[in-house]
């Protein structure tokens, strides 16, 4: 019978400080430091826990930043290089490699993992508002319309209408 | 299915055609082979027989002692004739026939009793005694012991020079208090130090004394049991492991902690102890684990005290006392083994710093586990130089204080040719030659392991 911790059902039969790594942020050395921190030993299992350590484990895990904390806090580092428009924003929204990789071959993992931040995230220059600001971009949000950058002739054609 | 045991009711039985193989409990079993060879069945019988499930040993009736090709490496199990074995020997491993088994070889010895180990006997087997075997089975015996153990089907071991020596001292010690009495039993990978422990174990069993053996002292401090931390003292308790600990003491000792009487009053949170013996003071501690601990210190001093029966506290795998364990302290750093209650409360004795009136102390180093070797004790012991560029721990090193080195010698030649002997008697040896005893004496140096896996083996 799993346990459900803060949103995350943990399998009885792990070991403790495993079963801890299943959290987004929490890895194998902060797992070991949680379990030091509450006198758990190497072997224990997930079903020799009692209540109280359980609830002091929840606790402390309510402290750190974990799962949707996280997330956002990732998400919103990306999202302010995009907000004001820089190089690595841009290769964010891209889907390229951020850190001066080579492109010409070779950048697959940044095409598989590095567009995900930036799913239904726009920006959109208004150019009256340009005009009258010197040379500043504004950026509105509208998560409908996606970039004009990376678009086929087709989907390009169809976003302007509809 | 059915279609095919109306054709094996037909068919003659094929055991006198072929005599290679012989009986065979279902028609299921031969192979093909069988049936192109004798004329009387047909073809279709060919084409519908299957062999279905997993080839299941015969049963063979136990032949006389046959001397097979000297490289052939030869296991040995009991004589299984009953169903249930049959099956449970299909499934457990790939066994294919039973011609390659003998039955176990029934050797009769002499118990090993305290009287045995004079210098004459240097180079006898003998057997665990009867009465004794229940009380390792609650303490359980080193690993590479018991496998031993299990193959030849025999708890037996040879008395050796050193094993005469360590008994002599034994003997002495059961007048003199622990202190003077503190060993360590020393030497290479495999010379036969948890083995000669187990003697001296089984000495004390015999006689009355106070038994407490631990044979794997790494199960103590190898992270496997649940601690915790005690405020007051700032070391860590084990509850559960206490706890089995003072079950398997009051098990083996029972008939004497009866007559052993608390000399005052304790107590113990809760628990105020008056008026009792020593095996109720254990009963406390096995029932409330978290105050195991303090049941234990209490227990030691108590047996301590008392002037009847000496006790004996043989730990194997000592050194692992005597380094970082792998628990770790509330801030992640690994805890030294003394920081740990219960191997603190055993080291105490170890280094003299608490005694018992009567009785002895004994240690068994061990290096199969790297991890646990301890630096410390090898330099108190003299076996290693202190480097100056490495510390050494100086929490470890108060606790090596006035350690004796006992050092396990080789086999003498003597020695060695009683234990060939017994492998032939067990039958893992093919036959004993004067040349084979040379070669595997020369190549080995003696060592106890190595030779038995020489004899075993072949070189």
């Amino acid at each position: 019978m799993p346990v459900l911790l803060l949103g995350v059902s943990l399998p009885d039969k792990k070991l403790v400080r495993i079963a801890l790594t299943y959290f987004y942020g929490i890895g194998h050395n902060t797992a070991q430091k949680l379990c030091s921190k509450f006198s758990i030993h190497n072997t224990c299992r997930i079903s020799d826990l009692s209540e109280s350590q359980l609830n002091a484990i929840s606790l402390e895990l309510n402290n750190m930043t974990i799962e949707s904390d996280l997330r956002r806090q990732v998400k919103n580092n990306i999202l302010h290089h995009r907000v004001i428009g820089n190089y690595k924003g841009k290769r964010h929204a891209m889907g390229y490699p951020v850190r001066g990789q080579r492109t010409r071959t070779n950048a697959k993992t940044a095409k598989k993992l590095n567009g995900k931040w930036l799913r239904n995230f726009t920006t959109l220059t208004n150019p009256t508002i340009t005009s009258s600001t010197s040379l500043s971009s504004n950026v509105f949000i509208k998560p409908s319309i996606p970039l004009m950058t990376h678009f086929k002739p087709f989907e390009r054609f169809f976003s302007r209408f509809f | 299915m059915s279609t095919l045991h109306l054709y094996t009711k037909i068919i003659p039985k094929i055991n006198s055609i072929v005599p290679r193989m012989s009986v065979g409990q279902s028609f299921l079993n031969h192979p093909i082979q069988n049936v192109i060879q004798s004329p009387l069945i047909s073809s279709s019988l060919i084409i519908q027989q299957k062999r279905t499930g997993t080839a299941k040993p015969k049963l063979r009736k136990p032949k006389d002692k046959q001397v097979k090709s000297i490289g052939f490496k030869q296991k040995k199990t009991k004589k299984e004739s009953s169903k249930d074995a049959e099956i449970a020997n299909a499934s457990s491993s790939g066994r294919i026939g039973g011609e390659f088994y003998k039955p176990v070889p029934a050797i009769v010895l002499n118990d090993m009793l305290p009287e045995v180990f004079t210098n004459e006997n240097v180079g006898k087997f003998y057997h665990i005694p009867k009465e004794v075997i229940p009380k390792f089975n609650v303490f359980k015996i080193p690993m590479s012991l018991s496998k031993e153990f299990e193959l030849f089907h025999n708890s037996s071991l040879v008395v050796r020079q050193s094993s005469v020596e360590l008994i002599k001292l034994l003997e002495d010690a059961s007048k003199l208090p622990s202190t003077k009495n503190r060993l360590i039993l020393s030497g290479p990978l495999g010379i036969g130090k948890s083995a000669l422990l187990v003697q001296a174990v089984n000495y004390a069993m015999c006689k009355p004394w106070i038994v407490i053996y631990i044979p794997d002292a790494i199960q103590y401090v190898n992270s496997t049991s649940p601690y915790m931390k005690v405020e007051s003292t700032g070391e860590f308790i084990q509850p559960t492991l206490t706890m089995s600990l003072l079950q398997q003491i009051k098990l083996v000792n029972e008939r004497y902690l009866k007559n052993i009487n608390l000399r005052r009053d304790h107590q113990i949170h809760r628990h105020v102890i008056k008026d009792k013996n020593t095996s109720q003071l254990l009963d406390i501690g096995i029932n409330d684990p978290y105050s195991a601990q303090e049941v234990f210190e209490i227990f030691l001093e108590e047996i301590g005290n008392n002037q009847e029966y000496p006790v004996l506290l043989a730990v194997d795998e000592v050194n692992a006392f005597y380094t970082d364990s792998e628990y770790r302290d509330v801030d992640d750093t690994l805890l030294e083994s003394n920081r740990l209650s219960l191997p603190r409360a055993i080291l105490e004795y170890f280094s003299g710093k608490k005694d018992f009136t009567n009785g002895a102390v004994i240690g068994a180093l061990s290096q199969t586990f790297k991890p646990f070797v301890s630096k410390p004790l090898e330099i108190a012991l003299g076996l290693t130089e202190a480097s100056p560029w490495k510390p050494v721990s100086r929490t470890i090193l108060q606790y090596t204080t006035g350690l004796q080195r006992f050092d396990v010698k080789e086999y003498l030649k003597n020695e060695a040719k009683a234990v060939m002997d017994y492998y032939y008697e067990m039958s893992i040896l093919p036959r004993p030659k004067e040349q084979f005893f040379v070669k595997h004496y020369l190549a080995t140096n003696g060592n106890p392991r190595k030779f038995y896996l020489a004899c075993w083996k072949g070189l």
